[in-house]
This record gives structure tokens, C-alpha cells and sequence, in this order.
């Protein structure tokens, strides 16, 4: 196993959690929330690409995509691709530690 | 019985949304892999001592083999239904009447037995108000729970009834406290039956009453979130709403087969990936496979409530950013 990086050792809370606990008929239930990413996509993207970048990040399969768009699975290829050529990005992974919102969000691979 | 049998069934248990019939549904098909032998697996809500048949067959089998079910039921005497619904969670139909032949040795085992049915292997569990959820299949022959598997079924049986009960006391969520024990009421329209309804707005209710997050409050979800790393909680729902994902959590006994923290290697996974590692990548960094690190991180994402690992670089982006902040100032002195 190599070595842990420094500070990584244990996951904080995300931004924002919220916590309460809840009783129930003697038994205890703890309630957390957290934001929902906000995606800081670039005004380079057309406007359709950012739909398809923002339901992409959001877990969908190309195929969902094409059918909640209305347009075929290779127009919804194209831009995506298109997307990941303009950002320079190779996954929809890198995609989102990339852009996870504002300032904060991940320059990956040395950028 | 695969092990994966038994995440699926408890699984099932908590599923709190939706209605009761979605929810015996659920649970009929998740508990296929271990009551099915052959003829489905019935499943309905009961409540002892007041036995109607409300024109509702069980759901999950045909209308057959419910019929025969409730024809059966509709032979016994009250003494013997009672023993059907009272003893014990995990046995097989004539076990729990004292046969030994089969349910066909006595007259309500007719209907039944027209289906070549000899004996039901039977799941309940209720409630100290005698209300409560049975899940049943049928057998050709007359059955002997053994030792081994009435152990294995009465451990998932007990998050069936867990299940059952939160299913019950959310609709009538009667106080949200803090950790420190101050309680906010969620009276009114918390008190609604719809069970999602009535969680969204009681953990409203709460975050209304509070408002902006004091030090405080920050103080005790932290401490919420270290102890559900460390395994104290286990996510039993989760559900969005207005912007945010909201995990519902239930405090493990000291005896649950769940509820295993977070390992460092978890957390470690679970930071690399969001960073947009690919698990090759992770893989190489920590000397183990590709399928191991995404093995880890799905284990890792389960735990803490996550979905999918796209969502990782936004939840921890405020750590990475901050463990991160000397590596980018040390490379741009460079």
C-alpha cells in the first residue's frame, strides 16, 4: 500500500452538511444534508453542450441524455466529445473534479 | 444463500418511501432468493386479532396460490390463526400449527393442497400492537426450519421489523432534537401520512427553526458526520430535495451485522477518485488492482451515503482544495 498523501488521512464533512437527529418510537435517527453539486461550467460551452455536460455530471448514460433531449444517441456522442475537446478533459470524471464549482473546484492532472 | 442475498433483502426492508404495497413488493422479490421455492413468495400486512380479508390478496404471488392462501386462513379457528401470526418470526406453516405431516392433514390445508402445496415456510414480524408484515412461500413438502437458517433469517427479520416499525413512527415523527438533546417539534403538517412528505418537512421544520448555522450547529454536524464515517449509523434512505441530498440514518445496535466504519483505505480511494483519478491511476498510487480500488470505493461510497463517484469531487472538493493548496504553491514557486 503506498503512502497516504498528507491531510487526506480522513474525509471531512462536505461544505454545508447539515445534521439533526430524529426520535422515533424509541429509537434515534440521524437526518444529514448537503448541497447538491452546482456545476461552473465554462461560457466556451454552447448552450446545449452545458445541458448535456450538467446531465452527464449528474450520472446519466448517453442514452438517457439522447432520449430526455429528444435527439439521437450519435448527436449526443458528438457533443460530448465536443465538450471534453473544449475543456481538455478525457472523462466525465475529470470533468467533474474540474468543475465542481467556483474557485474551488480541482485543476486535475498538474494544470 | 449468497451473501449478496441478504444486502439486498435488508436492504428492501428500509426502503421507506412509497406506499406499503410498493414496499411488500419490494420486499417480495428481494426475499425471492431466499423463502422461493418454486410457487413466489407471498407477501401482506396483517393485524393480529382482527383478521378481514379486505378483498386484498398478497401481493407478489399469482391470485391463485393467494386465494388458496386466504381460503385456508379462512378454515382455521382463531386460536390457530393467532399461532400463524404469534409464533415465532422464522418456521414453516405447519410448525407453527404442530403438524407434522404437512398443512393437508387438517381441513384448511385443502385449498392449498389443491395446488400441490403440502406446507408454507413463513416470515413474521409485528409490532407491540400485534400489526405487522408476513412474507410467505409455498412448499410440496412438509418443512423443518433447520438450526443454521432460522438463524440467518431471524437476524434479517430483525430489519424487517426495524423496517416496519420506521415505516409506522414516520408518519408520526413526534420530535427532531439536536444532538444536545434541545428538541424542536415538527407539529402540524409533519404529522401528514405520506412518509416523504413527513420526513422533508420534519427535517424542515428543524433547519427552519434554526435558520443560518451557528458554531454550534456546525460543532454537532461534524460530530454527526464522524460518527457515521465511523460507522455508528447506517444510511437506511436517502432522497433529494430543493438542491440538497438528504441521507436518513439509523443508530446501529451494538450487535449489527452492518455498520462498519469507513477505513483509511476507503477514505483514501474515495479522495483519489475525487480527484478525477481513473482507478488505474488509484490503483498504481496505492500498489493494488484497478478492480480492488473500485471495489474500495464502491464499499467506501456505500457507506457514506454516496451515489455515484461523480459526485465525489464536489463533496470533498473543500478538503482537496485545502490539502492541495501547499502542493500548488510549492509547484508555482518553482
Amino acid at each position: 500500500m503506498g503512502k497516504r498523501p498528507p491531510g487526506l488521512a480522513v474525509l471531512a464533512p462536505p461544505r454545508d452538511l447539515r445534521a439533526s437527529r430524529v426520535a422515533a418510537d424509541g429509537d434515534e435517527y440521524l437526518l444529514l444534508s448537503y448541497p447538491l453539486p452546482d456545476w461552473d461550467l465554462p461560457a466556451i460551452l454552447s448552450l446545449a453542450e452545458k445541458d448535456v455536460a450538467r446531465a452527464l455530471l449528474a450520472g446519466a448514460a448517453q442514452s438517457q441524455i439522447a432520449r430526455v433531449r429528444g435527439t439521437s444517441s450519435r448527436t449526443v456522442a458528438n457533443q460530448i466529445a465536443s465538450v471534453f475537446r473544449k475543456l481538455r478533459v478525457t472523462s466525465r470524471m475529470e470533468l467533474a473534479a474540474r468543475y465542481s464549482g467556483g474557485e474551488s473546484g480541482l485543476r486535475a492532472r498538474g494544470d | 444463500m449468497p451473501p449478496s442475498a441478504v444486502v439486498t433483502a435488508v436492504d428492501a426492508c428500509y426502503a421507506l418511501l412509497g406506499t406499503e404495497r410498493q414496499w411488500i413488493e419490494g420486499l417480495t422479490r428481494a426475499f425471492s432468493p431466499m423463502l422461493d421455492a418454486g410457487f413466489g413468495v407471498a407477501g401482506w400486512a396483517f393485524g393480529v386479532g382482527e383478521w378481514t380479508w379486505d378483498g386484498q390478496l398478497p401481493v407478489g404471488v399469482d391470485s391463485n396460490f393467494g386465494k388458496a392462501m386466504w381460503e385456508a386462513a379462512a378454515l382455521m379457528s382463531d386460536e390457530q390463526l393467532l399461532r400463524c401470526f404469534t409464533t415465532g418470526r422464522v418456521t414453516s406453516g405447519a410448525e407453527r400449527l404442530g403438524l407434522t405431516k404437512g398443512m393437508d392433514e387438517e381441513a384448511f390445508g385443502g385449498p392449498l393442497a389443491l395446488l400441490g402445496l403440502k406446507d408454507l415456510r413463513a416470515l413474521t414480524v409485528s409490532d407491540a400492537t400485534g400489526r405487522g408484515v408476513a412474507l410467505a412461500s409455498g412448499l410440496s413438502q412438509p418443512y423443518r426450519t433447520s438450526r443454521r437458517e432460522a438463524d440467518k433469517l431471524e437476524r434479517v427479520s430483525a430489519h424487517l421489523l426495524a423496517g416496519f416499525r420506521l415505516r409506522q413512527s414516520i408518519a408520526r415523527i413526534d420530535a427532531v432534537h439536536e444532538p444536545g438533546g434541545r428538541s424542536v417539534h415538527a407539529e402540524g403538517e409533519a404529522r401528514q401520512p405520506d412518509h416523504q412528505e413527513s420526513l422533508v418537512r420534519a427535517v424542515k421544520a428543524y433547519e427552519q427553526a434554526h435558520g443560518a448555522r451557528s458554531v454550534s450547529n456546525a460543532e454537532s454536524a461534524l460530530e454527526a458526520w464522524e460518527a457515521l464515517v465511523a460507522g455508528r449509523w447506517s444510511i437506511v434512505e436517502q432522497f433529494e430535495s430543493d438542491g440538497r441530498r438528504y441521507l436518513f440514518a439509523r443508530r446501529n445496535p451494538p450487535e449489527a451485522p452492518r455498520g462498519s466504519p469507513l477505513s483509511p483505505v476507503e477514505a483514501h480511494v474515495l479522495l483519489l477518485r475525487a480527484q478525477g483519478l481513473t482507478y488505474k491511476l488509484i490503483g498504481y498510487e496505492l500498489g493494488i488492482t484497478a478492480t480492488t480500488a473500485n471495489r474500495v470505493a464502491r464499499l467506501g461510497m456505500r457507506k457514506i451515503g454516496v451515489r455515484q463517484d461523480i459526485e465525489l469531487p464536489a463533496l470533498f472538493r473543500g478538503q482537496l482544495a485545502a490539502a492541495l493548496a501547499p502542493l500548488r504553491a510549492r509547484s508555482a514557486d518553482r
